[in-house]
């Protein structure tokens, strides 16, 4: 029937134009073939195989999976699908190349497990064999292929092919939790081959197999792993395929656990976002990290990974799981293995022997079951040795020691016919001790044996006094000593196996044990109480046992010599401790009462600490992390902590354990915080500089950032309010003599130490600064000096482009423009200002709220106009402020060099800059004419801007004005010092002044004066001017100048006729010389002596001076 | 590739699983729909009284259930009108763990149904090693949400079937997704 239904339905399929339906039937073959009817698959296997070759990919794609199907039913047919398998590697199309490499896995497992199972291996499974390595090789190295698609399922195969070549081993997990692993039976050909969670592995290899070496295979297996793990590193890899990997290291981890150390070394760096690839984006960085989560808590469920907690438990913090969720997930591992992890050899064969699994589960019920004596008499009826051996050993055992504790004490009391006592108990101590039990128990039974078993002579009065061994087997009494010395004993045996605890994976048990050992104070007192209850110990029980010490101190030394390995044995300790050693937990977790903590919770904690503060480096921050996640906290440990903060050496560690605590411990906040804030104001330097920056970070968060502002506001409006002695805060609490004392001065330590944390906030939060102002603004000036040096990294970290600026432009409280005066000065120094500011400070100006000293700053932002406009509200400033102003406007080029400052060259020139102040009007502008004489002293100091050339440009200029400006005689003497080249132009400027009638100008005393000057400064040259003046003049001229008159006289003289005729008569009259006579040329001195001797004889002359009166007499004389 | 098998899957496969699955069958797409909890939770009329049952209770039963228990309420608050819509799509609410059928996408609604969903799978062997891609997208449990994010759930639907081969283009729809709805999803993967 089946034959032909097959044979129809494969008629149908080849004559079947649509492919989808085609491959419906030939699903239905495939149904008959491999599942329902094995026999027929010879018949018709060649057929449905030859599908291979039809042109539809879907109809390819099914053979594939047929063959996948037929291989997994009966591996031993697989030499005859590899050749078409082979075929489907060189298709062209993608989908069915990826079908190919889905199929592989199955395959691979399949051509193995045929290999292994040969015993001769035939030239057909041995080229099958091969084949199938090829194409596993070929297949492999698709790894890096450019389709995602096909890299992933590759990915797959090798994970497969990393569990088929390498061993399983007893932690190897398994997600059937069946009974212990068993080696495999010997493969065999004709059975299917077991499904995939039932393992096949190198263990199926059998010994000195013709074709598989085992340490090749192992190689193989080892090579792909890491095959596996370079796609990790890859920055090319996609988010998909990462995922891909993950998953499968955290398999292959769990199901081989000796690549566990290298998977988690492999898989932790991926906790950080510099460990995964840069071109993830921030959705594929959190699904990684999602998944590497929960692939490292699956992976602390295993055996394997107990020595790699700790650091798993780091990654687990980077990836934002909490403590707690860690915790829990132990707790619940520990709790959950020890029922499933396999028992210990020792153990092991105990349920083996048990062939009645159901009588098992009876008795484990039984075991537990309160009404446990009625059913044991009712048992015993059904007891004999007969069918003893019938019942499970467990409960056999069980009935053995219930038995025990029924017996009487003594013989006699067993001569009452008590059958049903005595025969299943002799029955049972007789099967136990044939099974093999090693108990103490059995051993004594069977030392006498016929005395229990033979009810003839327990009857014989002769035996009577004899005692019964195996009675004793309740504990002895031990004394107090013995007691001590076994808890020793004990506990330090159970310090010693760390390593093997740690290999057999039996460290969180080791761990929970010792901790119970020392976290059970009450039982081990109650324990010494029971054994010498005559101790009236009930208060001396509440203080420390000699033991007990003696046992945290040993635990504290064990912990502190390998801190960072034990450090999760610490914790679980503390934890215990904690919990009162068990006792009251129940009470304090359900009531969630405040129930007080355990004062030996709180010795043992600060033991650690203590023992460690001598063990750690100054700066570890292990002491941070025992205190913060300490089960409970206590102000033992808080004076711990602030002790630290106070101790030059570990105050950095301090301060941070201080933060993470008011971070981290929520009801600890308040008080650290005030701690914290307390530092802040110390008057230790470093201390305080710690403090604060570990304020700043938590200003960030809004939390804090309330409290800690109104701290540092507060501490600032200490400067207004507090008198100076009471500035420096507590340093002074100790010496209280101190303060009767007259107040010192406030020093600018005491601002600094007000002020330090509310800059640090004010760098972060800008809006503080107008408060800050507000304060600054009622302080004095004693207190502002040091305020305004000690603020300007602020305003620099501040900056132009912060709007604080401007706002405080716009409000600027009264009595605190210095500050904003500094403020725009430092301000100025970084950055040129930017257009708002410029125009704020010009409104504020223009409306007289701000003086001119505020435009010194901003002056880079004026333009040519403006700044001529305000120039002489600026000369009228201060003198070092009116400095600074024209040093700005003029000595620009200091700026431009950094590259900050572009201004006056580019705005307005230094020669405008000397004209302009030559035009300020002492009357129309209000400034005294000494101030306009600095201001341009001050100018004149720049030799190397006001060049001979921008002299004789400005004194070219003064000249040509109308009314010549008042100083311009001043200037060019001045111009003269500096300058002697310019001798020459002068003389010709001052032809010009004589053209100009000088004298009948503005000010023609101040400059007539200047003028002749002038004149005797630039002598000799300069008598060609004073010969052209007019005979009145010049008769002026040497009226006020007497000294001229006779250098002058004798140069007319020493002239070449020819020359002397230019000069007019009336002139030469002045001179008192007659024009026919002729010069005496002995006495003609050289220019050169005559400018010497000018510069000699009135070298210090101000133009301003009156004239000198000494030359009256000289000019009588002559 | 052949045509994308969707699964959309929330907690108790009534509201969002639900309304994505009415709009995607609509739209003519293969999908199916699960709940991935214990069992399957309607509000009652306080918070801490939800209506609990089974999987696999048909929703005519349910509705029929809470249409006799307090018709008015459950008007009110749209349950009987969801129940109503969903009989017209399937019998019963069904458990993804007791799922047969194999799937290219599944959706799921909210993180903690992602992490279940991918619990099953990881438990069960992979036998076929057929790829499956796991998205997760948050959506709200009320019936105005469920609205939206169905037809989030479509626009991301009628993405993949646009892209000639999702496993290659996966990726890069998703990261245009989640840009383009400001959306942030979950993804992993799974084999049969």
């Amino acid at each position: 029937m089946s034959f032909q239904q097959v044979a129809g339905l494969l008629g149908n399929a080849s004559q079947e134009a649509n492919a989808e339906t085609r491959v419906e039937l030939l699903r239905q073959v495939q149904d008959l073939i491999l599942h329902k009817n094995l026999t027929l698959l010879e018949n018709f296997i060649e057929e449905v195989l030859n599908y291979i070759h039809d042109p539809q990919a879907v109809v390819k794609k099914f053979v594939l999976e047929f063959i996948e199907a037929a291989s997994k039913t009966l591996p031993s047919i697989l030499p005859r699908l590899i050749d078409h398998v082979h075929f489907a590697f060189f298709s062209c199309q993608i989908g069915i190349l990826r079908r190919l490499i889905q199929t592989m896995p199955n395959l691979y497992r399949a051509a193995f497990y045929l290999t292994c199972s040969a015993v001769l291996v035939s030239p057909e499974v041995e080229r099958a064999w091969t084949r199938v390595n090829a194409l596993k090789s070929s297949i492999l190295s698709l790894v890096y292929d450019k389709n995602e698609g096909v890299q992933m399922l590759v990915l797959k195969f090798a994970e497969m092919v990393v569990h088929v070549l390498s061993h399983h081993t007893r932690e190897s997990e398994r997600r059937n939790q069946t009974v212990n692993y068993q080696p495999p039976p010997l493969p065999s050909i004709n059975v299917p081959m077991p499904a995939i969670d039932d393992e096949v592995c190198l263990d199926f290899v059998p010994p000195h197999h013709p074709l598989l070496r085992l340490e090749a295979l192992r190689e193989e297996g080892q090579r792909l792993f890491n095959l596996l793990v370079s796609i990790t590193q890859s920055q090319t890899v996609s988010s998909t395929n990462l995922t891909v990997v993950v998953l499968s290291l955290s398999v292959v981890a769990r199901q081989r656990p000796m690549f566990m150390p290298h998977v988690i070394a492999t898989l932790l760096p991926l906790a950080t976002r510099e460990g995964l690839p840069k071109a993830f984006a921030t959705a594929m960085v959190a699904s990684v990290h999602k998944l590497l989560r929960n692939q490292l808590f699956n992976l602390l469920k295993h055996p394997a990974s107990t020595e790699y907690h700790v650091d798993i438990a780091d990654a687990l913090y980077t990836l934002g799981a909490k403590r707690i969720e860690y915790e829990a997930y132990l707790r619940k591992q520990s709790g959950s293995s020890s029922g499933k992890r396999p028992l210990p050899p020792s153990m092991a064969p105990l349920s083996m022997y048990s062939d009645a699994a159901a009588a098992t589960h009876a008795a484990k019920r039984a075991r537990f079951d309160p009404t446990w004596p009625s059913q044991l008499s009712s048992l015993f009826g059904a007891f004999n040795a007969e069918n003893l051996q019938q019942f499970p050993l467990r409960l056999v055992i069980d009935l053995v020691f219930q038995t025990m504790q029924t017996l009487p004490d003594s013989l006699a009391e067993l001569e009452a016919p008590t059958p049903f006592a005595a025969a299943p108990f002799a029955a049972a101590t007789t099967a136990a001790a044939s099974a093999g039990l090693p108990s103490l128990g059995a051993e004594s039974v069977k030392a006498e044996p016929t005395a229990v078993l033979d009810p003839v002579l327990i009857r014989q009065p002769a035996l009577k006094p004899r005692r019964v061994a195996p009675f004793a087997l309740k504990p002895s009494d031990p004394t107090p000593e013995q007691v001590q010395g076994l808890t020793k004993a004990i506990f330090a045996r159970t310090l010693a196996i760390e390593a093997s605890a740690a290999s057999g994976g039996a460290a969180s048990l080791r761990s929970s044990l010792l901790a119970r050992l020392l976290s059970q104070p009450g039982n081990l007192a109650s324990l010494l109480q029971l054994i010498s209850p005559s101790d009236p110990t009930s208060a001396e029980a509440q203080e420390v046992l000699p033991l007990e010490q003696q046992l945290i101190d040993a635990m504290v030394e064990y912990i502190v010599e390998n801190v960072r390995a034990r450090m999760e044995l610490a914790f679980g300790w503390l934890c215990h401790e904690y919990l009162g050693g068990g006792g009251p937990l129940a009470a304090r977790l359900r009531g969630r009462l405040p129930v007080p903590l355990p004062r030996r919770y709180t010795r043992c904690l600060m033991a650690l600490l203590h023992a460690l503060r001598e063990k750690l480096d100054v700066r570890d921050r292990l002491f941070t992390r025992i205190v913060i996640e300490a089960p409970a906290f206590t102000p033992e440990v808080l004076d711990l902590v602030l002790e630290y903060c106070t101790d030059s050496e570990r105050s950095m560690l301090g301060l941070s354990t201080l933060h993470d605590l008011v971070l981290y411990r929520p009801p600890l906040r308040k008080v650290c915080l005030q701690k914290l804030l307390e530092f802040s104001r110390s008057d230790q330097l470093d201390l305080r500089r710690a403090s604060i920056q570990h304020l700043v970070k938590l200003y960030a968060s809004s939390t804090f950032a309330p409290v800690v502002e109104a701290f540092a506001l507060e501490s600032v409006a200490g400067l207004v309010k507090l008198e100076p002695r009471a500035v420096a805060m507590a340093t002074d609490q100790d010496d209280g003599a101190d303060t009767a004392q007259a107040p010192r001065e406030i020093s600018e330590e005491d601002v600094m130490t007000c002020t330090a944390l509310l800059f640090a906030l004010c760098a972060k939060s800008h809006s503080l600064l107008l408060e800050f102002a507000k304060i600054y603004a009622e302080t004095s000036a004693q207190v502002k000096r040091p305020v305004l040096r000690q603020i300007e990294p602020l305003f620099k970290q501040i900056g132009m482009a912060s709007p604080v600026v401007l706002q405080l432009l716009q409000s600027i409280p009264k009595g605190a423009d210095t500050l904003v005066h500094r403020l725009l000065h430092v301000l100025a120094d970084t950055a040129p200002p930017s257009r708002a500011i410029v125009a704020a400070v010009k409104e504020k100006y223009n409306t007289q709220e701000l003086d001119a000293k505020f435009l010194i700053p901003i002056l880079g932002g004026l333009d040519k106009t403006e700044i001529l406009a305000v120039l002489p509200s600026l000369v009228a400033l201060p003198p070092a402020l009116s400095k600074d102003a024209l040093g700005r406007l003029v000595a620009s080029r200091h700026y431009t060099e950094t590259g900050l400052l572009v201004l006056g060259s580019k705005v307005i020139s230094p020669s405008d800059v000397m004209l302009a102040l030559h035009l300020v009007d002492p009357q129309r502008d209000n400034v005294t004419l000494p101030a306009i004489v600095q201001a341009t002293n001050f100018l004149f100091t720049f030799g190397n801007i006001y060049t001979q050339e921008v002299l004789a440009s400005v004194l070219q200029q003064l000249v040509d004005m109308r009314p010549i400006p008042l100083l311009t005689m001043r200037t060019m003497l001045k111009a003269y010092d500096l300058c002697p080249g310019l001798l020459s132009f002068m003389v010709t400027l001052l032809l010009r002044l004589v053209v100009f009638k000088i004298w009948e100008d503005k000010h023609p005393r101040q400059l007539w004066d200047g003028f002749v000057l002038c004149c005797e400064r630039l002598k000799p040259l300069s008598f060609q001017a004073l010969v052209s003046l007019p005979p009145a003049q010049l008769e002026t001229a040497l009226t006020d100048k007497p000294s001229l008159r006779e250098p002058l006289t004798q140069q007319v003289q020493s002239l070449p006729p020819q020359q002397k005729i230019r000069i007019s008569t009336p002139v030469l009259a002045v001179l008192g010389l007659a024009p026919t006579q002729a010069p005496p040329a002995a006495h003609a001195p050289t220019p050169g002596v005559l400018i010497a001797s000018s510069e000699v004889a009135d070298a210090s002359s101000e133009p301003s001076d009156p004239p000198p009166t000494s030359p009256q007499p000289m000019a009588m004389a002559t | 590739m052949g045509r994308v098998k969707y699964a959309v899957i929330c907690s108790s496969n009534q509201n969002r699983s639900m309304e994505a699955h009415a709009l995607l069958s609509k739209k003519g797409f293969d999908v199916c729909s699960y709940g991935s909890g214990n069992n399957v939770k309607l509000p009652g009329p306080t918070p801490d009284q939800p209506n609990v049952y089974e999987f696999n209770t048909p929703y005519n039963d349910i509705y029929a259930e809470l249409a006799s228990k307090d018709n008015a309420f459950y008007t009110g608050n749209g349950i009987l009108s969801m129940l109503d819509r969903n009989r017209k799509i399937k019998t019963a609410p069904e458990r993804f763990a007791d799922a047969k059928p194999l799937f290219d996408v599944i959706i799921t609604c909210e993180e903690r149904v992602f992490d279940q969903v991918l619990e099953v799978l990881e438990a069960r062997d992979s036998r076929t090693f057929r790829p499956v891609h796991i998205i997760n997208i948050d959506i709200k449990d009320n019936h105005e949400e469920a609205t939206v994010g169905a037809a989030l759930i479509f626009k991301m639907c009628q993405a993949f079937d646009q892209a000639d081969d999702l496993e290659v283009k996966i990726e890069e729809v998703l990261d245009e997704f989640q840009r383009k709805h400001a959306r942030t999803l979950l993804h992993s993967i799974a084999f049969y």
